[in-house]
């Protein structure tokens, strides 16, 4: 009855390559109107103790993404491919009950809205606990005081008396940092963060990333933070994939990133940051133009419909991730931002009254 | 032609074939009972010898075959469906007057008549409904010693009168309830409140505007109602109070077969048991499907 | 707190009126309550009878008589032509009849609704759902003395494996006692069971779909820990409230069921009170069974406050 770990083992440290290997990954779904193209040939890895950062507007399949490198997806009306290795090993296949060896112990996820994702009806002591003593088999006052203890880590005070508490009794904030709590309680080498802070207040927002950032380095955890918006991740993330329908559009180290973005569309995340230094009601621009439908998304680049470097050959051959200037620095633009090529579009368009490749100015 | 076909067609796909076969067992069920006096049908009092306790498809000329009394079961059946489908839709029809009406009332003008009527609702309801029907029928139809000291029995027009009404007031309140939360909701709706900004009159606001939103809720309750009322009413007549044996409710036939069934004749009691069955599932079903079609809201009791 | 004590002052005030309405049932009588009650009496003996029935005095003064002795266990008397005698004697063998009836009926509904109510959320739209959902929807429509007529037929009389009627207390013999009722208790569960299947599943169903249910797959717990521990626990809610909405159909599905089964239970008692003309008898009765089903809605209502730590605290 005790004995409910696996016999995989992938706590393994052996193994010398990176923790987490993604290699062409899609993930769709089958709905009436036809397959949904949600996740579509992602690639990246993650080394050990390292951050991503996954950024791209909602409905870019950034959400999926991570759901579906943790097979947490339900299997009804899903077609997953692809390889994901965990540790060397081939995980993108695995069933549930396999899973069920990784989440927790070496995967685990921190969901968007902690009033949703942590049990009404149960204590929060015993959703900390659960796990401990599921997986690692400790006995009960030793992960009630693990339970306190994490709870005091990631600064809840009081965690004596608060672990008999139930969610409802906690604030937002205090609610998210109770979800971390729980999602480190067997101490993972991978922790998700889909959107950890977008249901709270922009006060507690950087606490909850500061905390996150602390407790990453505490654990030497590796980290997958996704998010809609690129301040997020901007000091946070080591690497930063940006992600539009589907695909991964531009990916490299954060300081590659932000002095030489390439593609056009990570150039309009950026724009649409607000930032300290400008006055506020100062003019965000936002990107025009809606994502395309992902049952049946256009030829060639998928932003091309709403890129202002937008070209005749945009719309008809699609651009293939390739290394920028520097190294691990990839886009997939025929008309990278800040090059001789893409000033000339953009260039081009402005000349000829083009907004994007589908859209006129007062058209 | 062909539209015509395309139409039906497109009935059958909504209702599914349950609901059409629902649709036809009701639809059969109604027949019967409102038609069974010009039909072809023997009076159930009439005995047939060779009908005595014969079983279904023995005896030609009974299908259906006889009861204890030698009476045909096909003519028994009828006829208590007739006042088993008289009593069920005299105490539907009594049971939205009193609770479709107080519904409508409390969940409209809310406050003090709310309090009022919603209490009286819960008083009502305090007593478990087949308790409180057999106890009223009990009562209001029960024989006496009269002034010249001898037994007073209460007419069976008398007994089917009470019946109905104990079995209205009972369903009353269940009504009642599921109206006023309809009410509730409706009356909050925009065009209501712009129909009294414009200085409507209540009752015309009440009927015009909210009545027809609350209907298609009352009507799946009805069709349901209709269903737990035939059983009721097989209740009150298994406590002794239900219609006289002389007239046939599918109740009575079953309470009456039932020393049979233990000496291994089962037809009297199973036949009306399963024309009590079809036809609670085809109500059931329908119900279902006017909830579904008109998206009722359960209601928030 | 306060809503507690708010249902408190409902629940005195339903209990006033109940008692007010059962005590007066008797006047909805035709003709002379008195001597209905008598049957075929002397002139004396009916005067005797109505004095004892308080129907000499107005209505209020035997109102409050009446709860007097109601709430003293008085519970009136029931005539015959051998004599008076108090009907607490036959309501006090009666009861324990329909309680233990009621309460196996209520067990065998658990523990048969719960597994299938969490199977079938689990396993949503597969065929196994579909036959238990078709199942529960014929369980549904079969009115319950239905069921228990088919029992009687198929069990207990070709089959012979079970006793169609009669009652032997389990002071008298323990599994006579269990054998004596199975038949009457699963016909009355049967009804129930589908109820609180379907509720159960469609309310499951929805909170599988909840953020916490990912969470705690998330956090490596096992399918069977995440529908019993998680997902079971908001769903008992659920549980409750049919609870409460179903406890009168049990009621009323017990005293046909007596009937249908001979048992010497409430129902029995009603129908024989019914029939004897003793409305003395039948008021107390309904009165019991009244204030037994305000109690048990109570018991429900402090049951959901326990359960629900959002209503506890709050």
């Amino acid at each position: 009855m005790r004995s409910k770990k696996t016999t995989r083992d992938f706590g393994t440290d052996s193994y010398a390559g990176p923790l987490l290997e993604v290699n062409d990954v899609a993930t769709h779904f089958k709905t009436p109107r036809g397959l949904v193209r949600a996740v579509d040939g992602v690639s990246f890895t993650l080394e050990r103790g390292k951050t991503l950062g996954i950024v791209g507007e909602s409905g870019c399949g950034k959400s999926v993404l991570s759901k579906s490198i943790m097979g947490l997806l339900p299997p009804r009306n899903v077609v997953r491919s692809g390889s994901i290795r965990y540790n060397g090993e081939e995980i993108g296949s695995a069933k549930a009950s396999e899973m069920a060896g990784i989440w927790g112990t070496e995967m685990s996820m921190v969901f968007q809205d902690p009033m949703t994702a942590l049990n009404p009806v149960m204590k929060v002591g015993k959703q900390i606990t659960e796990s401990l003593r599921y997986h690692l088999d400790v006995s009960k006052s030793f992960a009630n005081e693990t339970a306190t203890e994490l709870l005091r880590s990631v600064g809840i005070p009081e965690p004596a008396r608060r672990v008999s508490q139930y969610p409802f009794e906690f604030s937002g904030g205090m609610r998210q940092r109770v979800m971390l709590a729980v999602a480190l309680a067997c101490g993972p080498k991978i922790l998700f963060a889909d959107e950890p802070t977008t249901a709270l207040d922009v006060t507690i927002q950087a606490q909850i990333l500061d905390l996150l950032d602390e407790q990453q380095r505490e654990r030497f955890m590796a980290m997958i933070l996704v998010t809609h918006d690129l301040g997020v991740v901007a000091g946070r993330a080591d690497e930063i994939a940006v992600m539009y329908a589907g695909k991964i559009v531009e990916k490299a180290p954060t300081r590659a990133l932000f002095s030489s973005m390439r593609h056009p569309y990570t150039e309009a995340l950026f724009k649409s940051i607000p930032k300290l230094a400008l006055p506020s009601h100062s003019h965000l621009e936002s990107i025009p133009g809606r994502p395309p439908d992902l049952v049946d998304p256009p030829a060639g680049c998928r932003f091309a419909a709403r890129c202002p470097y937008a070209q005749p050959i945009c719309t008809e051959v699609e651009p293939p991730l390739i290394q920028q200037d520097e190294l691990a620095h990839v886009a997939a633009c025929h008309f990278p931002v800040g090059t001789e090529a893409g000033n000339e579009a953009l260039a081009r368009n402005k000349a000829a009254g083009v907004v994007a490749a589908d859209s006129k100015v007062g058209g | 032609m062909a539209d015509k076909v395309k139409v039906e067609k497109a009935a059958t796909k909504k209702l599914g074939i349950a609901g059409v076969l629902s649709l036809a067992w009701m639809t059969f069920v109604s027949l019967v009972a409102f038609l069974a006096p010009w039909l072809p049908f023997d009076d159930y009092a009439t005995s047939h010898l060779e009908a005595l306790k014969v079983g279904p498809f023995i005896a030609p000329g009974f299908p259906l075959g006889g009861d204890q009394r030698g009476v045909d079961m096909v003519d028994k059946l009828v006829w208590g469906i007739r006042n088993s489908m008289m009593v069920a839709l005299g105490a539907i029809a009594l049971g939205f007057l009193l609770g479709g009406t107080a519904g409508l009332i409390a969940g409209y003008f809310k406050g003090k008549v709310d309090t009022v009527i919603t209490g009286a609702m819960s008083m009502l309801l305090a007593i478990p409904q087949l308790v409180l029907a057999i106890a009223l029928v009990a009562v209001l139809a029960s024989p006496y010693i009269g002034s010249d000291g001898m037994n007073q029995f209460p007419s069976n027009g008398r007994k089917m009168i009470v019946l109905i009404f104990a079995l209205g007031v009972v369903t009353a309140p269940v009504v009642g309830r599921i109206t006023r939360a309809n009410t509730l909701v409706w009356s909050q709706r925009d065009f209501v409140l712009a129909a009294k900004a414009q200085g409507a009159k209540n009752f015309r606001i009440i009927f015009r505007e909210v009545l027809p939103n609350v209907a298609p809720a009352m009507f799946s309750i009805a069709l349901l109602g209709i269903a737990v009322i035939m059983v009721a009413e097989a209740g009150i007549s298994f406590a002794g109070a239900g219609l006289p044996a002389d007239v046939p409710s599918l109740g009575n036939i079953i309470v009456g077969g039932q020393s049979l069934l233990l000496l291994g004749t089962p037809h009297i009691v199973f036949e009306p048991v399963i024309v009590i069955f079809l036809t609670v599932t085809s109500l059931n079903f329908l119900g279902d499907i006017v909830r579904a079609r008109f998206d009722v809201r359960e209601a928030a009791v | 707190m306060r809503a507690l004590a708010r249902r408190l002052l409902v629940l005195v005030v339903v209990v006033f009126f109940v008692s007010l309405f059962t005590s007066l049932l008797i006047d909805l009588t035709p003709g002379d309550p008195a001597a209905s009650v008598a049957g075929f009496a002397s002139e004396e003996q009916i005067a005797v009878i109505r004095h004892d029935l308080g129907l000499d005095q107005n209505v209020f003064v035997r109102f409050g008589n009446w709860t007097k002795d109601f709430a003293s266990g008085d519970f009136g008397n029931y005539y015959s032509v051998t004599g008076s005698r108090p009907v607490w004697d036959q309501l006090k063998p009666a009861l324990p009849v329909s309680m233990f009836m009621m309460v196996y009926a209520m067990i065998i509904t658990l523990v048969i609704a719960i597994p299938l109510g969490v199977l079938s959320a689990y396993k949503a739209g597969s065929v196994l759902d579909r036959v238990i959902n078709a199942l529960a929807f014929g369980a549904i429509s079969l009115p319950n003395f239905a069921f228990g007529l088919i029992l009687i037929y198929w069990v207990g009389v070709k089959g012979r494996w079970l006793p169609v009627g009669g009652y032997v207390s389990p002071s008298e013999n323990l599994g006579e006692h269990f054998r004596s009722l199975a038949l009457p208790s699963i016909s009355l569960a049967a009804g129930q069971v589908a109820s609180y299947m379907r509720l159960l599943r469609s309310d499951m169903i929805q909170t599988l779909q909840e953020d916490f249910i990912l969470m705690a797959k998330a956090k490596g717990m096992s399918a069977r820990r995440i529908l019993w521990m998680h997902a079971l626990k908001p769903s008992s809610l659920t549980l409750l409230t049919v609870a409460g909405l179903n406890i009168g159909a049990l009621i009323g599905g017990a005293v046909v069921l007596e009937i249908v089964f001979t048992l010497p239970g409430m129902g029995r008692l009603i129908v024989e009170a019914i029939s004897a003309k003793q409305y003395v008898a039948l008021q107390s009765s309904v009165a019991l069974i009244a204030f037994f089903y305000v109690g048990v809605n109570l018991i429900v209502d402090v049951f959901y406050q326990i359960v629900d730590p959002r209503v506890r605290n709050g």
